[in-house]
């Protein structure tokens, strides 16, 4: 879902990457208000672990592959707006460092798979989790206060394991935190799949973005030719096949992912979804100092991880109405502009496909020496010709000497 | 999957290039350029800005040392292929154009991007950030980032190491333990990061997080500049030619 | 300096430092030596304020350390300017992009006056010998390094209490040499050492006290 550059107008990004500035700077806020200073780390390794969650490829039936955004696990697991960030960072370095993803389409990456993703994934997951559970109350805590709590119980897991190494490993959960645990076993059951069901929405509405946007172009971008400059398909093929993918194959494995990490986490470290009882024991044990994550207090529990879904949503959900409204509204505005420039152009070429062979004889100048291009200076095409010619010639012998033995490439360098 | 790691890892902890003279430039003007660059190709009606641009950095290209070349090059081939492939349609429907326009500028900013992701280190990319007053939660969002991927990165090739020692035959772990690589990397993941908090609250973090290095503007700097209103003048020009 | 009176700390019922009573005064330097899982490194969170006693009492300079007075962010920052902690494994200690924005980290936290952070940052550059890598990114270091970018940045903030955890584990015998050399140089009447160690050659070579724990978490005995 990664776009690179050139299959969206720059005028479709600069409205994406404008859409972005909010989104970013709410979330920056939200987090500074929310999190203490001490907690910033989690974002680093939300983001990171977003970027290694895109390396896996999981085979999937037929031979395919897909590879995950993980995006609303990590919603789940720091909450949407540090989730937000953490993919942005995420795909900014993907972007700026291994070239996966364009620069200028970076805002529409970001609002894709680091804003639509996310957010839905998790406004999903809660309904889901509220409607699967049934009773109103347990579920402002749950999975994400599991995860929250995840990191306490890592930091007491890693001192017991320091303190305990030598002794025998029982493995027994002793005290309040087995109660919790047998107590929390459904709900957390009822997370796994409410975190797989947002997920797989989630993907699928940040894919129908992506498609939505690539679908515009050809309405708004054609150049003097008629040809569409960009993305040519109209949205009655780009949505359906951005979504027929993520619908079964990429969709799939971002469940698969979704749901193989959380229960993979549940099993292998039961006490991390020990819910309620074990927040008092943990404060008993000195960790209390980091268990207060949210201000307000919640009776009975150190862990409050009180969201204020409904608010924030609201708010949320009326941003994005108005950029529904408005992305299309800006772009037809620029579209008009552009539209009557090629008007121009087209009639001082003449010629309804000139363009096309025109590039034909820029990129393969080299290959077919006395094409003649048309209606451009002759020497920038001599300048262009020898350019390349030299360029190319060099490159070739270049990657030669690396076909050779290796002592002849050391040499070279 | 290890080699994918593997290759990522050394492209984070590789040592920072000093040798050219490119790299002395402060990494956020040549992003500055690059963005123009790229934002003047995808609106230019013609091939022959685009076109420069590609023979302009093919020379480039040129002057890199073997190895880099069939990095940087290698980058480009995907991303061509698969553009041209998916406008294979198009082009049969009618629209010949647009296959080569846009796979021609796909080429460009790919290999514009790849020459920058060549030269630029994690480090300037930060660096740059904090130039540009970036809030500096992103900023160590950025820099705890890369760390974990490295230490994580290691982690997981010793795990898939470790699977793959156990198995037997290609790829079985891939069916057997997607979810349980992931799981304990982020069990992994989770265990320091409660240590880092700890180690940065034991000196005294209250939420400051600056580089010391700073940047001198210098005359590199300003001649790097330059080309912006070099490729500008450039653009307009070869917009009027038709 | 540092008193613990009556100590006691346990995980989810399972002792883990079981009626610590201990002095110790400034200008020495100890070893606390015993089997894995004997409680070091539980005193040494609770020295350093990441875990409190759940009986008893432990005292910096008079001071009780609590949970309620953690919580101040004055008194932390006082604890941690005076208690410095090396971590066993060295790699999650250090989150700076660089080596020298590691060292000068602690002290932009103290908010000290630049050209002072400066002088420091140089200082404990050339003192551990990091002049070469000080652009370098700390996880891209060797253990060794990582270790004396570690005791760069952790006495750059001048505490009064130095704790090792483990020093030398993960060194080889040149690292560990070193490691000793400078334990001992850097002894002296101005500060306080706490080490934990399984190697005697270090204990020998550094400490005036060595403390021996036992498996049930108690302090057993101690010597001159």
């Amino acid at each position: 879902m990664h776009i690179p550059d050139n299959y969206l107008s720059p005028q479709t990004c600069a409205v994406m990457g404008a859409a972005m500035v909010p989104v970013w700077v709410i979330s920056v806020k939200k987090i500074k208000k929310e999190l203490e200073p001490a907690k910033l780390p989690m974002l680093g390794i939300g983001a990171a672990f977003s970027f290694l969650g895109m390396m896996f490829n999981i085979p999937l039936p037929g031979g395919t592959t897909g590879h995950a955004v993980g995006g609303t696990m990590i919603a789940v697991a720091l909450g949407p707006y540090a989730a937000c960030i953490s993919i942005s960072i995420a795909l900014l370095v993907q972007a700026f460092l291994f070239g996966d993803g364009g620069i200028l389409s970076f805002g529409a990456n970001c609002f894709n798979m680091a804003f639509v993703l996310p957010f839905v994934g998790y406004a999903v997951y809660r309904l889901v989790e509220r409607a699967l559970s049934g009773r109103g109350e347990f579920r402002s805590r749950s999975l994400r206060a599991a995860f929250a709590r995840g990191g306490k119980m890592a930091g007491a897991y890693i001192a017991r394991q320091a303190h305990s190494e030598g002794l025998t490993q029982d493995g027994k959960i002793s005290g309040p935190a087995a109660g919790g645990q047998a107590h929390s076993g459904r709900k957390h059951t009822i997370s796994t799949i409410a975190a797989g069901i947002g997920s797989y929405v989630g993907i699928n509405a940040a894919a129908l973005c992506a498609a939505i946007e690539f679908g515009i172009q050809p309405m708004l971008f054609r150049d003097s030719a008629g040809n569409a400059m960009y993305c040519p398909y109209p949205l009655s093929v780009s949505v359906p096949a951005m979504l027929i993918g993520h619908l079964t194959v990429f969709g799939a494995a971002e469940v698969v992912f979704t749901v193989l990490v959380l229960s993979f986490l549940e099993k292998a470290q039961p006490e991390l979804f020990a819910a309620g009882a074990d927040a008092r024991l943990l404060r008993a044990k000195g960790y209390t100092q980091k268990v207060v994550v949210r201000k307000q207090p919640c009776p009975g529990d150190g862990v409050n991880v009180t969201v204020k879904p409904a608010r924030t949503s609201k708010k949320l959900i009326a941003f994005f109405v108005c950029l529904i409204a408005a992305v299309p509204l800006g772009l037809l505005a620029e579209g008009t502009a552009w539209g009557e420039w090629g008007a121009d152009e087209i009639a001082q070429t003449g010629a309804g496909y000139t363009p096309s062979g025109m590039l034909h004889g820029f990129s393969f100048s080299a290959l077919i020496p006395d094409y003649s291009m048309a209606g451009i200076p002759s020497w920038i095409g001599y300048i262009f010709s020898a350019a390349i010619g030299a360029a190319v010639l060099i490159i070739a012998f270049k990657l030669l000497s690396l076909a050779v033995p290796a002592r002849k490439s050391s040499a070279a360098e | 999957m290890i080699m994918q790691i593997m290759k990522m890892i050394s492209r984070l902890t590789e040592p920072e290039k000093r040798r050219q003279a490119e790299n002395r430039v402060n990494p956020a003007f040549r992003l500055c350029v690059a963005i123009l660059t790229i934002l003047l190709c995808a609106l230019s009606k013609n091939a022959v800005f685009t076109g420069s641009v590609i023979v302009v950095l093919l020379l480039r290209v040129a002057f890199l040392a073997p190895r880099e070349i069939a990095n940087v090059l290698g980058k480009t081939v995907l991303p061509v292929l698969f553009s041209a492939l998916i406008l294979l349609p198009a082009a049969l429907l009618g629209q010949p154009g647009t296959l080569l326009t846009v796979t021609m500028k796909v080429f460009e900013s790919v290999l514009l991007l790849a020459l920058l992701n060549h030269s630029v280190s994690w480090k300037d990319m930060s660096e740059a950030m904090g130039e540009m007053h970036f809030p500096q939660i992103l900023i160590m969002t950025l820099d705890t980032m890369i760390r974990f991927l490295v230490i994580l990165g290691r982690f997981m090739g010793r795990v898939l190491e470790a699977v793959g020692l156990r198995k037997v035959g290609k790829d079985d772990w891939k069916h057997a333990g997607t979810g349980g690589i992931l799981g304990v990397t982020y069990l992994k993941a989770q265990q320091m990061e409660v240590q880092t908090e700890e180690a940065m609250a034991c000196r005294c973090f209250e939420g400051t997080y600056r580089s010391r290095r700073k940047r001198k503007f210098g005359r590199r700097d300003a001649l790097y500049l330059l080309l912006a209103p070099v490729i500008l003048t450039w653009f307009v020009y070869t917009q009027a030619l038709m | 300096m540092l008193d613990l009176d009556h100590v006691t700390f346990s995980y989810d019922g399972r002792p883990a430092l079981t009626d610590f009573t201990y002095h110790f005064e400034m200008g020495k330097c100890y070893c606390i030596v015993g089997p894995n899982g004997c409680g070091k490194s539980t005193l040494f969170r609770i020295l350093n304020g990441l875990s409190f006693p759940e009986k008893g009492t432990y005292r910096v300079d008079g001071t009780a350390v609590t949970e309620r007075a953690m919580k101040k962010k004055e008194f932390a920052k006082e604890l941690h300017r005076k208690v410095g902690f090396i971590f066993q494994n060295a790699e999650v200690q250090l989150f700076c992009r660089t080596v020298e924005d590691e060292i000068a980290f602690g002290l932009q936290q103290l908010a000290l006056p630049e050209n002072e952070i400066r002088e420091r940052t140089e200082t404990y550059i050339h003192l551990l010998g990091l002049g070469e890598l000080r652009q370098r990114a700390p996880f891209t270091l060797s253990g060794g390094e990582q270790k004396r970018t570690a005791l760069a940045a952790v006495l750059a903030m001048e505490p009064q209490v130095l704790i090792l955890d483990e020093p030398v584990s993960g060194l080889d015998e040149d690292g560990e040499k070193w490691m000793t050399d400078f334990i001992r140089s850097i002894r002296g009447p101005e500060r306080l050492i706490i080490i934990a160690t399984h190697r005697h050659e270090l204990s020998e070579a550094v400490a005036d006290e060595v403390l021996h724990m036992t498996k049930e978490h108690r302090l057993l005995t101690h010597q001159g």
